[in-house]
């Protein structure tokens, strides 16, 4: 049979497949556009913002109007992702878009954060800058791209979602042109990020040479080993990137530099929602185990990159004065608990707890980080940006309040019991010792002890040190002061609420995910072994 | 000898690494963008090479949607180069030292 008369027939069989299934598995069926309305309002918002912004007269004042939308925007997806009950988990646009209990929870979680820093940095003054049309539009987009990336079943659709979230973000932290430490911000991150987002593509590539597929729940046909040069440089460049982005520690050096140099509104949105995300996203790769047997190599890797991360960022936490620095090593101390939940995770995929433990961590540390980083702001506001550990001197008489909420947040990282931090700990370590990681336990009980001194150190400042000259100026305008109170009140009794009642919302959920077995995208190798299966049998086609 | 596929993953990794290495080491930021690019065109690369090596289309799909976020992305770096200069007049990654415990 000559070549030329395989590719015509070919060429037939793909153009049937094409005209009976393709469409009909590609198109969304009506039901899609209720489940992702989330995400689709957001996208939508941000268009909207964009257009708004063109009737500004002065480009430099925050644009009211926009961020009126984007608060509604914001307010209906968080309703919508709470109101919607999801019965049975479905994939949408093949596995592009899975709706399961996990998406709608993190659609709720993001939207409740976006709208929290909308407000939030409506009320301060460094917040006001961000508050530019085109701005709110890009906090919409990247929100929109965390959303599309927790609910991304395969890997095309969480690379967008990443993308379109780290490209807002590049612009984002450097939005002030003329500030020094804000460009230099951007560019550090604009280039770790884009080399990171590089990696993560290379694993991908390499990881669908060896088993021909993207979507995460066909990557338990890997076959991780030595003779498998290509799955297991996959994996090690898929999760290595992925590190990055989520600031685990050889990886962690970006983070830091540009929690420090951006506006603190911003980074309470990168450091509690953007991790949030990934850790979700690590949560989805996880639970289907890459291929047979006991993922010894990857339950090493992760135990090596949570102990090198909890040992370095509560160290390197220590000698540093910067307030948001000190912080950004505590998020990389976090980033190494995280990892007791994916070690657990990969050395029993199946294990409920540790799906549990990392869904509560996840929330746990995006609300205390975000409230942390918010009453920085609140600090800040019409002081210097980048406060120093000895300028919060006398604070706890001066400002009361924000002091105490500063310290509710300082506490629930360090886990002690009354605040959320608590619990998240112990479901960690409660997993990670029910699949055997005893040694990474106790790193995580010595470091977060040692780390401890640091939360503390802020806390003596701000309690026992008399006011110094050089102590921060508390001159906000009574609106500020109000509007910070109320917003730190909402994050303080939220992380209170979750210490004393414990994260219910992580044990009562389903973590099946939605599968689908559709023919996404005609598969060309199925379609050539049907083609040599029926010439073993029929003798001669009907030209 | 491995098939043209295989050999187009192995290229594909050899510039992976020539990119890698760029930005690590280079010094002008111009230049640590366009190591980026190699990178990505590399996993573009690698993403047509294992299309062909195992008969499927999604990497030709991938590699599409990667052009347009690589081109997003060369955009959105220029534009912060050139905000970069105008502030300090220079691009040298040494002369971001601001940021620094």
């Amino acid at each position: 049979m000559s070549s030329n008369f395989m590719m015509s027939r070919l060429q037939e069989v793909v153009k049937e497949a094409v005209q009976n299934r393709l469409w009909n598995d590609i198109l969304p069926q009506p039901a899609f556009y209720l489940l992702a309305a989330p995400i689709l309002l957001l996208l939508i918002g941000a268009l909207t913002t964009m257009i708004l912004g063109v009737f500004k007269t002065a480009p430099e004042k925050p644009c009211y109007p926009s961020w009126y939308v984007a608060v509604f925007i914001c307010f209906a997806s968080a309703a919508l992702s709470i109101i919607l009950k999801v019965e049975t988990p479905t994939a949408f646009l093949g596995s592009g878009v899975l709706i399961d209990e996990i998406s709608t929870i993190s659609f709720t979680v993001i939207a409740i954060g976006t709208l929290f820093t909308l407000m939030a940095s409506s009320m301060t003054t460094i917040g006001k800058q961000l508050l530019r049309s085109e701005l709110i539009s890009l906090l919409l987009m990247s929100s929109a791209g965390l959303m599309i990336m927790c609910a991304a079943g395969e890997f095309l659709g969480f690379f967008i979602g990443l993308e379109l979230t780290s490209i807002s973000l590049y612009v984002l932290v450097g939005y002030q042109r003329k500030s020094f430490q804000g460009m230099e911000a951007a560019i550090k991150y604009f280039i770790l990020g884009a080399a990171a987002s590089a990696i993560i593509l290379m694993g991908a590539a390499l990881i669908y040479a060896s088993i021909g597929t993207v979507r995460f729940s066909d990557f338990r046909q890997l076959n991780i080993s030595i003779e498998h040069p290509f799955s297991l440089l996959g994996v090690l460049l898929l999760f290595c990137g992925l590190s990055f982005k989520l600031a685990i520690a050889p990886f962690h050096s970006w983070a830091p530099d540009v929690y420090q140099g951006a506006n603190s509104h911003l980074t309470g949105f990168m450091a509690s929602l953007v991790k949030f995300s990934i850790a979700i996203v690590f949560m989805r790769i996880l639970s289907t185990s890459l291929g047979e047997g006991n993922h010894t190599g990857l339950v090493a890797m992760f135990w090596i990159l949570g102990a090198f991360s909890i040992v370095v960022g509560s160290l390197f936490g220590l000698v540093h004065n910067s307030l948001k620095r000190m912080l950004a090593y505590s998020s990389v101390a976090n980033a190494g608990y995280f990892c007791l939940a994916f070690a657990s995770l990969a050395s029993n995929p199946t294990s409920l707890e540790a799906k549990q433990s990392l869904m509560s961590y996840a929330v746990i540390y995006a609300v205390l980080s975000m409230g942390a980083f918010t009453v920085i702001a609140w600090f800040e506001d019409n002081n210097r940006e980048d406060l120093l550990k000895e300028e919060l001197a006398g604070m706890g008489s001066k400002k009361p309040f924000a002091a105490f909420a500063l310290t509710i947040f300082l506490f629930g990282f360090a886990g002690i019991p009354p605040v959320a931090g608590f619990f998240g700990k112990f479901f960690l370590l409660l997993s990670a010792v029910n699949q055997g990681l005893i040694g990474l336990s106790i790193i995580l009980v010595v470091f977060s002890c040692l780390s401890l001194y640091y939360y503390l150190s802020v806390m003596v400042e701000m309690w026992f040190k008399p006011a110094t000259r050089y102590s921060a100026q508390i001159n906000q305008n009574s609106e500020t002061n109000s509007g910070m109170l109320t917003m730190c009140l909402i994050a303080v009794i939220a992380s209170l609420f979750i210490g004393i009642f414990g994260p219910r919302w992580a044990i009562n959920l389903n973590y099946t995910q939605a599968t689908e077995k559709n023919l996404r995208i005609v598969n060309t190798a199925e379609v050539m072994t049907e083609q040599t299966q029926a010439d073993n049998t029929v003798t001669h086609y009907p030209r | 000898m491995p098939s043209l596929p295989e050999l187009g993953i192995y290229f594909s990794l050899l510039l992976f690494i020539v990119g890698l290495f760029g930005v690590m080491f280079r010094k002008n930021i111009i230049f640590m963008m366009l190591s980026v690019e190699i990178m990505l065109n590399a996993a573009n690369l690698a993403f047509i090479s294992a299309s062909a090596l195992t008969n499927t289309i999604d990497g030709q799909v991938v590699m599409f949607f990667v052009m347009a976020v690589a081109a997003c992305e060369a955009g959105i770096g220029l534009a912060l180069i050139i905000s970069l200069y105008r502030a300090k007049s220079s691009i040298e990654i040494d002369d971001l030292r601001m940021l620094r415990g």
